[in-house]
Formats: structure tokens, C-alpha cells, sequence
């Protein structure tokens, strides 16, 4: 019983972790792009492990099963919603950011292939 | 005047549909009756996506050898009859890119007109939503629909469909809601019906085939857990990143064809580069992938072809893996990349220098 609840603490645990470093990396990431990475992968796994957790609580094979659809739903939507936002953003002609411009406006550009 | 073939040349698309023979029937008959009194009819059938094995290929030879009997049975002296495969090396994404094909066809034979078989569909799609119309009058190209009777009788594929949709569904139904007594279990399975009914030329892309759908399913538990560990990995190099100090990332955006066929496997292509370690999909046309990648690490896998082999193996099993990765075939190339990816890249990189947002 407490090894199963260790379990269940852990693995929520870790679904905290991995969305927190979700949110520090919307936070933190320069551009629409890099922060749609955070969006899908970081919450992907946070939202898997919190799953895993409450699909061990009920522990029944009903709920698991429909934990594990919940999963799967995640795992497609999610890859999804961020290649809508950012195929939205390349349309609109959001520029990418990249190192350069992080040279303070010095040398923007230096096209030397 | 010149060649016979040349005045009155006729295209009829084949595609398995029941009202087949009729049409090519109906499209001999018009040649024999138009003037010159003679001319060809050109059987053409396109079946991309034969890259890996030669599976389905057997059932696209019988489909066109099939009407090139029932057009030999109904032609007379005067017309010949011309089958042909088009697009059989060629992925694609898009049925309007079947249509493009005839087009191709028509003006590279200098053709007639089209007659179209009115059931006509690529394969598992329903003809009401890709309009083949609206393409050949873009290109004006006469065509005419083949006035026969269409059945109200199912085909065999609408049926296997049919049967596919009406199980999935039910099963889905009864894993969510778990229902135990009989009136649920019937307007249950009334549902799944009337979903099978509705859809059963919407949710494919292509009638679903007992062998290889059992064999995609058996290497997809391959790859399901390949497909977990690899977004685990990526999660703690994610971290790694989100929370070192300086903030160590590069981005670069790539253009990036990948060599995988219809609309199923670009998905499961684009979806695992999403998920996977430090690539996104911005955005795709046709199995063409616009891919955003954070790190020169992720930039690395994908053009070694990590993610794309998984998927090939996926869909076309083991045979699928022996391909080169997109940057060795020169389908890759770089949209916006740093000064410092460029120089890290060196000359083989490509020849593209790194700019601005677009083109």
C-alpha cells in the first residue's frame, strides 16, 4: 500500500516537474516557435506521468483502459494544436528568431554562406 | 488532318467502382460515333505510392487489365485501346495530385477530351469531395460524365469500410462508456451504423487492408514504445535547455521532403517530429515539411532520418528503413538558420545562405 502510494507520488511528481518546466520554458524561450516547443513536449510528458499516476490509483482495468485512451488523445492533439499555432504564426510572416539576433543589432545578417 | 489517335482521343480515369464497365463502354461508343469514325481510348489508372514492395500493385494491374477487356469487347475495328499506370514512382499527399497527373496525360498526348466514370474516386475517398472537375476546367480540358445508372448496391470496398468504421466505433463506445445492459448495447451498435453508413467514404484514405493493417498494427507496438522512449529523451535534454542559465539553443527552420506516401503516414511523420526530441512541424504541403528545430542536435537526427525510418518501417515494413536520410538525398535544405549553424554546417550543409523569415 505505502509502495503503491510512493508510486502514485512519484509519477505525479514528475508530471508536476516536466509542466512546470513547461511553463518556465513558454517563459523564458524568445519566439512563438520556441515556446510552441515547450507547449507540446514538456506538457506532453507532464500530462503522460499524471495520467500513469491516476490510472494506477483506480487501479481497475476500466479505468486504465480509458486513461490510456485519454493518453493517446493527448498524444495526437497536442503535436496538432502546436503545428496549427505555429504554421498560423509562419503565415503571418512572424520572423524566426535565431542567434544572430541576439548579437544586439551589432551585425545583423552577415550573410556568409 | 493527320494521326487518327491525334482527333479523337479519349481519357477515361479508372478506378474500382461498379459503374466501370458502363463507362468504358459509353467512352468506346462515343469514339466509334465522333468523327474519322475511329480513334483511341486511353485507360489510365493512378496508383502512387508503389515505392516500397509491390504491394497493392497486383490489384491495380488486375483493375486496369479488367477495363481494358471490357473495352476490347466493345470496340470495334476502328478504335484502339491504350491502358497506362501513372504516378507509380511518385508519393503523394493530395488527390488533387491524381488530377494533376491526367491533366499531364491529356495535354502530353494531345487528347480529346475525358470522359469521367460518375463513381469515379481515388480510391477510398468519396468522388464528392475532391472535385476532378473543377481541375480539368482550370486547365481547359473538355470532359464529360458518363451518362450510366449508378447503383444503389455498396461496393465491396464501401462495405469493407463500412465494416472497419461500424467495429471502431462500437468498440470505442463500449470501452468508454462501458455499457452492460441491452438497450444501450443496441442504440450503441444502431450509432455505430449510422456512423458506418455516413463515413464510409470520408474516414479513409485508402480501403484498409486485413494483411497489412494486422502487420502496420503489430509494428506499431514497435513503435509505440520507441516513439515514448524518444519523447522521454527529449523531455529531459528539454529541461536540460529550458533551465540552464544561458539558454543554450540555436533554431533553425528547414524545408524538409520526406519519402513517405499518403495523408496517414505524412501525419504520423509530422506528429512524431513534433514530439520528438527538439524538432517541430510548422507546417506541410503535400509530404513537403516545413520543420522548426531548436538545437543542432535535433537539427542532426532529423536529417539522418530518425523519425521518417521509424515511420517508413512503420507503414512499409522492414524494407522501409533502406533509404538514405533527407539531407544525404538532397531533400532537405535550410530556410532560416544562425550565421553560427551555417559556419558549423560547413559546405554540406547546402547551398542555401542563411537569411531572413521567407523567401
Amino acid at each position: 500500500m505505502t509502495l503503491l502510494t510512493a508510486t502514485i507520488v512519484l509519477f505525479v511528481a514528475l508530471g508536476v516537474f516536466f509542466t512546470l518546466v513547461a511553463a518556465v520554458g513558454v517563459l523564458r524561450l524568445p519566439d512563438v516557435y520556441t515556446r510552441s516547443h515547450a507547449a507540446t513536449k514538456a506538457d506532453t510528458l507532464g500530462a503522460g506521468f499524471t495520467i500513469v499516476a491516476v490510472g494506477i490509483y483506480f487501479g481497475t482495468t476500466g479505468e486504465i483502459l480509458r486513461t490510456a485512451l485519454l493518453l493517446v488523445f493527448i498524444y495526437i492533439t497536442n503535436p496538432t494544436a502546436a503545428h496549427s499555432i505555429t504554421r498560423a504564426a509562419y503565415s503571418q510572416d512572424v520572423e524566426v528568431w535565431t542567434t544572430d539576433k541576439n548579437d544586439s543589432a551589432a551585425e545583423r545578417g552577415g550573410d556568409s554562406p | 488532318m493527320g494521326n487518327v489517335s491525334d482527333t479523337n482521343g479519349v481519357l477515361v480515369p479508372v478506378s474500382p467502382s461498379p459503374t466501370l464497365e458502363e463507362t468504358v463502354e459509353y467512352a468506346v461508343d462515343a469514339v466509334e460515333r465522333g468523327d474519322g469514325g475511329g480513334g483511341a481510348v486511353h485507360l489510365v489508372l493512378t496508383a502512387p505510392g508503389h515505392h516500397v514492395g509491390d504491394e497493392g500493385l497486383d490489384r491495380d494491374e488486375t483493375l486496369l487489365s479488367t477495363a481494358e477487356r471490357y473495352a476490347t469487347e466493345a470496340a470495334g475495328s476502328g478504335v484502339s485501346i491504350r491502358t497506362s499506370m501513372l504516378g507509380t514512382d511518385e508519393y503523394f499527399a493530395d488527390p488533387v495530385n491524381h488530377f494533376e497527373l491526367l491533366v499531364d496525360y491529356v495535354a502530353e498526348h494531345d487528347l480529346d477530351r475525358v470522359i469521367i466514370d460518375p463513381d469515379y474516386s481515388v480510391d477510398a475517398t468519396a468522388h464528392v469531395l475532391q472535385n476532378m472537375e473543377t481541375v480539368l476546367a482550370e486547365s481547359n480540358i473538355r470532359y464529360e460524365v458518363a451518362p450510366v445508372s449508378r447503383s444503389w448496391r455498396p461496393t465491396g470496398p464501401e462495405l469493407i469500410r463500412g465494416g472497419v468504421i461500424a467495429a471502431m466505433a462500437f468498440g470505442f463506445y463500449v470501452a468508454l462508456g462501458g455499457p452492460t445492459y441491452p438497450f444501450a448495447l443496441w442504440t450503441g451498435a444502431v450509432t455505430a451504423l449510422i456512423t458506418a453508413v455516413l463515413l464510409r467514404n470520408v474516414a479513409f484514405e485508402r480501403t484498409p487492408h486485413v494483411g497489412s493493417a494486422l502487420a502496420t498494427l503489430g509494428r506499431g507496438v514497435v513503435f509505440v514504445p520507441y516513439l515514448l522512449w524518444e519523447i522521454a529523451k527529449a523531455n529531459v535534454q528539454f529541461a536540460y535547455v529550458v533551465l540552464h542559465p544561458s539558454l543554450p539553443i540555436d533554431p533553425c527552420l528547414d524545408r524538409v521532403d520526406a519519402a513517405v506516401g499518403d495523408g496517414l503516414s505524412v501525419t504520423a511523420f509530422a506528429n512524431s517530429v513534433t514530439l520528438t526530441p527538439g524538432t517541430l512541424t510548422v507546417d506541410t504541403v503535400g509530404s513537403e515539411l516545413l520543420v522548426h528545430s531548436l538545437a543542432p542536435s535535433a537539427r542532426k537526427d532529423l536529417a539522418e532520418g530518425l523519425h521518417e525510418r521509424a515511420v517508413r518501417i512503420l507503414f512499409y515494413g522492414r524494407e522501409g528503413a533502406d533509404l538514405p536520410g533527407p539531407l544525404a538525398r538532397g531533400d532537405m535544405e535550410p530556410v532560416v538558420q544562425s550565421a553560427d549553424a551555417v559556419a558549423g554546417a560547413g559546405a554540406s550543409a547546402g547551398d542555401e545562405s542563411g537569411g531572413e523569415a521567407d523567401d
